[in-house]
This record gives structure tokens, sequence and C-alpha cells, in this order.
């Protein structure tokens, strides 16, 4: 086992009777690298983060974090990883403050400057009981816990589903600052504008399965780009060139053109496109949307692919 | 108004659909024991001669504390039921009821329910109607089987207004407790608190009825619970005591509606709201949160068990005082006679509360085992399942609390029994070593049920209610198993059942070994199946 890979996933099956939660995962995390896991509601993300903190133990498969096995290692691997869940609850006899306390206790660290520091960024009012705090106060108690921990491996689940919009604000950039510090982290979340801005690789899960996982970049060549171009010849044949898709005319200029292309396409387009003089061209790369969306449909016909960016 | 109450008929079904299985559960066993028991009736005290070999039993203090003071005379089995019966089913409709109304009320809104359906087109009231007349309907029902269960029970003696009297009397009191349990509800902000403080007022009760039926009894009067002692079924048939608990439970329902009008919804009366900035160093790990999670419940049971004790304990000297039911007992057999029979009414005495206060010490105990599934589900501990905290070292912690929880309050109540009881004592003091003794024989008890819910948490945390069922026939059978017959064997399914009637007799140390060991082998059945099984 590589030291540079922190989790590593191969073939996680999870069974909850005769029903399959998890059907095959197999992803990794690198050292150093923020990794986006996304999917839609009950696709399997919480299923996979709970088998990775070994709170249920996988019906097959090999999970491991920092090379040791997640189920019987799960005290040792805990020492070293801090996680948010997506649905906070706490005891709501206790402060916020004092639940922070406890939680870093429960890792043999103490609460420190950071953790005051944390407090203050986050904007919250420790003395209070737990039971009066809204899903975000008691999404931000957890945050503020882990980020003062002083980990290897952050796992956060839906981080920010309860958070205003400032308050994700300081949540992505404790994330990046984590990361400029060399730790690896584990995001997973439905919101898709976040992965794109932290994430250097994400995996997509669907029904209990990983069905595409690489780099942003290696993903957009799974999808197409999409153009609007004004030519001055006619170029009504680009539609023949393969890799053309959803192709139509501008209702009022016969001259304009709308379609998406894959990426493999787009030399063979250009140069067609060069010989019929362009005057204007608008080209926008895929975004994770797309790609997501796409996935959501549950097509794997590329077709499909929504091109609501025209 | 009309908006106030706009989707209670709607509601009404929802909750009536909602708790099908519950009600049917506890109507079935409830009404079940009821009308097992009556017709169990006739058959053990079908005779006078029967009835005359339990007479002197029943007018023992002990039995008194237990079962209540009753002026009718003891002819016919039916005499026997309408008057020893009546305390002990008291007790479990009011159980039954603070779990119905706390649940209904407060526990539905500690889950977020309410405001969910606060959200709809349904007046502000409706769910306070609904719930009403859902503990209506329960009672209402509970007790029309009662009677009927009574009047075609065989007993000789048995009247048709003297069954319904009893029946309905029961509904009543049931109702009455549920009304309780209601007004806890809008006065606290968490169903815990309202359930203790419901159970708190019941205690209270209990321990006032004792306490006059013993000194005198025409003071029951007083304690409402106590008032189900009056009714005469049978005989004067007296319903005055059923119209007095219609009508104090339209009082407190009429209050209870008043905080419910007045108060928002998630907000009780009484709310803690600030606390401290950082943990104190005691709260780090497992342990100490389960111990500081409970503090506040574990010291409110440790005082009320002390209390219930000193109030056992402060009638002692009425107990042991043969001499002033019979005056002439000295003159026959001389003072030493008298005082050696003094002394073995006070230690059976003993030993029949000291089961009775471990079948109380239980119940916090197995709430504090039973917590490890209830944070589980309200997911307070996700968090503490990615800590470098082994499972065991989580089990521990609740596993532990149970036990001194429930050997500490234990202990208090001998202790309370102890300083009271010698404190009235003019003379043959019981020693301190009568208690350690009993304590050392009955404590164990404790344990085995403690481990019976460890083990089920910790396999099959599901089933984990199968604890509740186990203390609670250990409870019914020591309560009832003389006075109803039960055969020895089926006592003695429950730890309870084991106690050797200790200090009447002496320790016998293989049953407490054997209680300890199993009680052993259970938690660490428990704890094993807990570190193998998913967290879910």
């Amino acid at each position: 086992m590589s030291e540079e890979i922190v989790l590593n996933i191969e073939k996680v099956q999870k069974k909850f009777g005769k029903f399959e939660a998890l059907k095959d995962i197999t992803f990794h995390v690198n050292k150093g690298e923020v990794f986006g896991f996304i999917g839609p509601n009950g696709a399997g993300k919480t299923t996979t983060i709970r088998t990775i903190l070994g709170i249920i133990k996988a019906s097959s498969g090999k999970a491991t974090v920092f090379g040791d096995d997640v189920w019987k290692e799960r005290v040792q691997i805990h020492q070293r990883l801090a996680y948010v869940p997506g649905d906070v609850y706490l005891w709501p006899n206790l402060t916020g403050g004092e639940i922070i306390d406890l939680f870093l206790k429960m890792n043999g660290e103490k609460h420190t400057a950071k953790t005051d520091e944390l407090i203050k960024k986050f904007d919250l009012d420790p003395k209070k009981k737990a039971r009066t705090y809204s899903k975000g106060n008691r999404q931000k108690v957890a945050l503020i816990a882990a980020f003062s921990q002083d980990a290897e491996f952050y796992i956060f689940d839906e981080p920010t589903s309860g958070l205003d919009p400032l308050m994700e604000e300081v949540f992505q950039s404790e994330v990046l600052d984590l990361k400029s510090r060399g730790k690896s982290i584990l995001l997973s979340s439905h919101i898709l504008s976040e992965v794109e801005r932290m994430c250097d690789r994400i995996g997509i899960i669907r029904e209990g399965t990983i069905i595409e996982q690489g780099t942003l970049d290696e993903m957009r060549h799974l999808t197409r780009t999409q153009f609007i171009v004004i030519t001055k010849e006619n170029a009504q044949d680009v539609q023949k060139i393969d890799g053309v898709h959803t192709f139509n005319v501008d209702q009022s200029n016969s001259q304009k053109v709308h379609f998406s292309a894959d990426a493999d396409a787009i030399e063979t387009i250009m140069k067609f496109l060069t010989d019929k003089t362009i005057l204007s061209i608008q080209s926008t790369p895929p975004t994770l949307e797309d790609l997501f969306l796409g996935y959501y449909k549950q097509s794997s016909n590329l077709t499909e692919v929504s091109d609501h960016e025209k | 108004m009309k908006n106030n109450t706009k989707g209670y008929l709607f509601l009404n079904r929802l909750n009536l659909r909602r708790d099908r299985f519950n009600i049917l559960i506890w109507a079935l066993a409830l009404a079940g024991l009821m009308a097992g028991v009556a017709f169990k009736f006739e058959g053990i005290y079908g005779t006078p001669q029967s009835i005359a070999s339990i007479q002197t039993t029943l007018h023992s203090p002990a039995m008194k504390a237990l079962f209540g003071s009753f002026d009718t005379a003891l002819n016919k089995s039916s005499d026997v039921f309408a008057t020893e019966m009546l305390i002990f089913m008291a007790i479990v409709m009011i159980a039954m009821n603070i779990y119905f109304a706390v649940r209904i009320t407060r526990g539905e809104e500690d889950k977020g329910l309410t405001e969910l359906i606060s959200a709809h087109a349904i007046g502000r009231g409706a769910n306070f109607y609904a719930a009403t007349t859902e503990l209506i309907l329960i009672n209402l029902t509970l007790g029309i089987l009662y009677s009927v269960g009574i009047q075609f029970s065989g007993m000789a003696g048995v009247t048709a207004q003297g069954s319904w009297l009893i029946g309905l009397g029961l509904g009543a009191m049931g109702l009455l407790f549920g009304m309780v349990g209601m007004l806890m509800a809008q006065l606290f902000d968490n169903s815990r608190s309202a359930t203790i403080m419901s159970y708190f007022i019941f205690g209270i009760m209990y321990v006032a009825r004792m306490y006059t039926d013993i000194k005198n009894p025409d003071q029951t009067w007083w304690v409402p619970l106590g008032w189900i002692e009056k009714i005469d079924a049978f005989h004067g048939n007296n319903w005055l005591p059923v119209l007095l608990m219609v009508l104090l439970s339209v009082v407190l329902w009429g209050l209870a509606l008043l905080y419910n009008r007045t108060r928002d919804i998630g907000s009780g009366l009484i709310t803690v709201q600030f606390g401290k900035q950082r943990a104190s160093w005691l709260l780090r790990g497992p342990i100490t949160l389960v111990e500081r999670l409970q503090r506040h419940s574990t010291i409110i049971w440790i005082v009320a068990l002390f209390i219930l004790g000193t109030t056992y304990g402060s009638i002692f000297d009425t107990i042991g005082n043969i001499l002033k039911t019979n005056p002439t007992m000295q003159q026959v057999f001389g003072k030493a006679a008298v005082q050696s029979a003094n002394h073995q009414i006070l230690l059976n005495f003993v030993s029949v509360i000291s089961v009775v206060m471990a079948a109380l010490a239980s119940l916090p105990a197995l709430i504090a085992v039973n917590k490890l599934r209830g944070d589980n589900n309200r997911g307070y501990l996700e968090s503490v399942y990615a800590k470098a905290l082994s499972r065991t070292h989580i089990f521990s912690g609740y596993l532990l609390n149970s036990i001194v929880v429930g050997i500490v309050s234990f202990a208090a109540s001998l202790l309370g029994l102890y300083l009271a009881g010698n404190a009235v004592l003019t003379h043959g003091d019981l020693s301190l070593n009568t208690y350690v003794h009993t304590f050392v024989a009955v404590a164990p008890t404790i344990t085995i049920a403690i481990g019976v819910a460890a083990l089920l948490n910790g396999l099959a945390p599901r089933l984990n209610w199968i604890s509740w069922v186990y203390l609670g026939y250990g409870f019914f059978a020591s309560y009832l198993g003389k006075l109803i017959k039960m055969p020895d064997w089926s006592t003695k399914l429950n730890g309870l059942g084991w106690t050797n009637e200790v200090p009447l007799h002496s320790v016998n140390y293989t049953n407490v070994s054997v209680m300890l060991l199993i009680t052993l082998g259970l938690i660490i059945i428990g704890a094993w199946g807990y570190r193998r099984r998913d967290l879910d």
C-alpha cells in the first residue's frame, strides 16, 4: 500500500437484509487532495462514509484508511481522522462550547487558540445549550471541532446543507487552508459549485455504484462543449461531422448555429469552421452540473447531457 | 375557536392509527392481567378458610403499605379482589397513562413532528385536543374491559354495579395521571423531564397514601391516589371518589390547556438556555459524558429512593408494636417473646419492601442502559463513533452509569430505612448489619436486570423493550405473587425471586454469587455483540 494513498476502497458492497445499499464502490483518496463525492440523495454517500468510519461493516470488498482495515483498526484510524456527519444532532443539555471541547478530548486533543478563532469565524455562541441551536448552528459545532483537530484525513458529509452563504464561504476557506497544509479531504456533497471550486478529483455515485471518477478535467472529456457560432458562409454541414450533437440553426439568423461537441471532435470542427470564415464564436466548457445531471437522469447515453448552458 | 380546533378529527385518526399497536398491546396486557387474576381468584379464595389464612397477612403493615388499608370485612373472594387489587392495578394504569400522555404530546414535539403538523392547516389546539381524546378513549376502553371482565369472572359476591365501579374507577385514576402527564409535558421542554416529574408526583402520592394507610386511613382521603381505596365496591359502592378523580382531571387538563395556549411550540415553562462556555475537565469521555447527561436524573432518583426509605422507616414504631393491637400478649408470652415477635415483623417488613425498592431502583438503571439505543437513534452518537474510542468504552459509559444509579439509589433507600427506622424505634433497633445483608442479597437482582438490558442493547437493540418486560414481570411477581398464589417456580423466573427473603432469613451466598456471575455473563455477551454489529 502506497504511503500516498490515504483512503482506498475496492469493490465494497453493503447489504441491509435483501436491500443492496452499496453495490460496487471503488475509489481512493490521495494524500493532500480534496476528493469530491457526489451523488443524489439516497445514492449511498452516507452509507459509504459510515463504512469508512467502521460504524457499519461492509458485506464484502476491502476498505483501508492509512493502509489499515477500516473495521478492525477503527480506533487507531479515528485517532488521525476528523468527521462531520450530514445531520448533526447534539445532546440538548450540553452547550456548544462543552460539546466542542468534548469532541476534541475524545481524540486526545485540546481546546486551542485555533478553536477560539474558529468559534469567532463561524459566529457561534458557545454558551447556548444545544437545544436552542438551529440545524446550521449544530453543524457549526461539529465543523469547529473538526477544523480545530489536527487530523490527517477529514471527512465531511454534506457539511454546508444548513449553513448560510456567508458561513459556506468560511467553510470553503477552511477547507482550502487544510489543503494548503497537505491534509486529505473527502467531501460528500450535492452542492456542485462547492465541489467544483474545491475538489481535485471527484467520484460520482449512483444507486450504490461509483459510476465515474477522476479529475474534473478528465471528466470534462466525457461530456461536451457547447458552441454558438456565426460564420460568413453557410456552416450547416458541421452537423455531418462525427461528434457533433444537438445541432440546430438559429431561427432569426440562418448563419448562426448552435451545437455541442465531443472533446475529441473539436479539432476537426474548428478546421471546418475556419474554412467557412468565423465571425463570432462562443464556447462554454461543461460544468459539473451537466455531468451530474447527465448521470442523475440515469442515462449512459451522452446525447441526453443537459445543454441548458446554451 | 373554530380555527383553533381545525384538523382535530384528522389528527385524532392519525394519532390512533400511529399508536394502534401500542394501545393494543397495553390494553391486551392490562385487561388480560386483570381478567386473569379475577378468574383465578375464586379458585384461590373460594372458601372462608383460604380467606382467613390470608387475612392476618393482609392486615400486616407491610401489606397495608403495598395494597392499602380497608375496612371491608373479607368474606368472599370478590371482597379480597375489590380491595387488594386496586392499588396494584392503579399503578399499572398510571404507568401506562404517563407513558402515553408524555409520548403523544411532548414526545412528538421533541421529534419535531408537532412543528411539521402545525405548518399545515391544523388548528393551534387541535394537537392538544386530539391527545386528550386519545387518553380518554384509552382509559374508557380499558375501564369497560375491566368492568366486563370482573362482572363475568364468576367470583362470589360480584355485583354489576361494583364491577363497573372498579373498572371505571381505575379508568378515572388512569385519566387523572394522564392529565398529570399532559400538564408536565406542557411545563417541561423535553419528554424525559416530563416523565420523571410525572413519576415524581406519583411517587409522592404513593408514599403519602402508604403513610396515611398505616397511621390513619381516614387521612388517605387527602391523597388523590388513595381515592381508589375508598370506592368500597360490592358493598357501599361509593362513586364519590370516581367523581373526584374526574373533577381533578378536568382541573389539571384546564391548567395544561392554559399553558399550551400561551407557550411556543418546542418550548416549555421551565427552560434553561445558557450554560458553560467550556467543558469542565471532568467532561472528557463516554463515561463522564453519560454521567454528566444523567447527573440530574441520577441525583433525583437517589434522593427520591432515600426519601422513600425514610418514609417506610418512619412507620417502624407503628409496625413493630404488636402490643397496640394485642395488649394481652405481653401477659401471656412475657416481654422477651413480644419483643422477639416485634422484631420478626420488622424483618419481614424490610424483606418485602426491599424487593419493591430494588424494583424501583432498577427503573433508572434500565433507563440508563437503554439510552444507548435512544442516543444512537437520535443521532447524538454519530460523531462519537468517529472518535478514537473503542466501542467497549462507549458501551461501558452507559453501563457504568446504570450500575451506579441502580446500586446507589437502592443503597440510599436502605440507608433511609435504617436512619429513620432506628430514629423512631424506642427499643429493638435493627442493626446496620441487617441492612448490609439485605443489600448483599437484593442488589444482585438489580444488576441482573441491567445485564438483561446490556445483552439486548448489545446484540439486538430493537428488542431492548424486553428488559422492561423482565422488570415488569419481576415487579408483578414480587408485588402480587403471594396474594394470587403464583407457583414457586414462576416467581423464580426473575432475579427478584432469589433474594431468600433477607433479612427474615440469612443471605444465601450461592444465590448471590450465581446472580453476579449471570450478570457478568450477560454483560460480556452484550459487549461482544456491540463490538461486532452495525451501529444503525
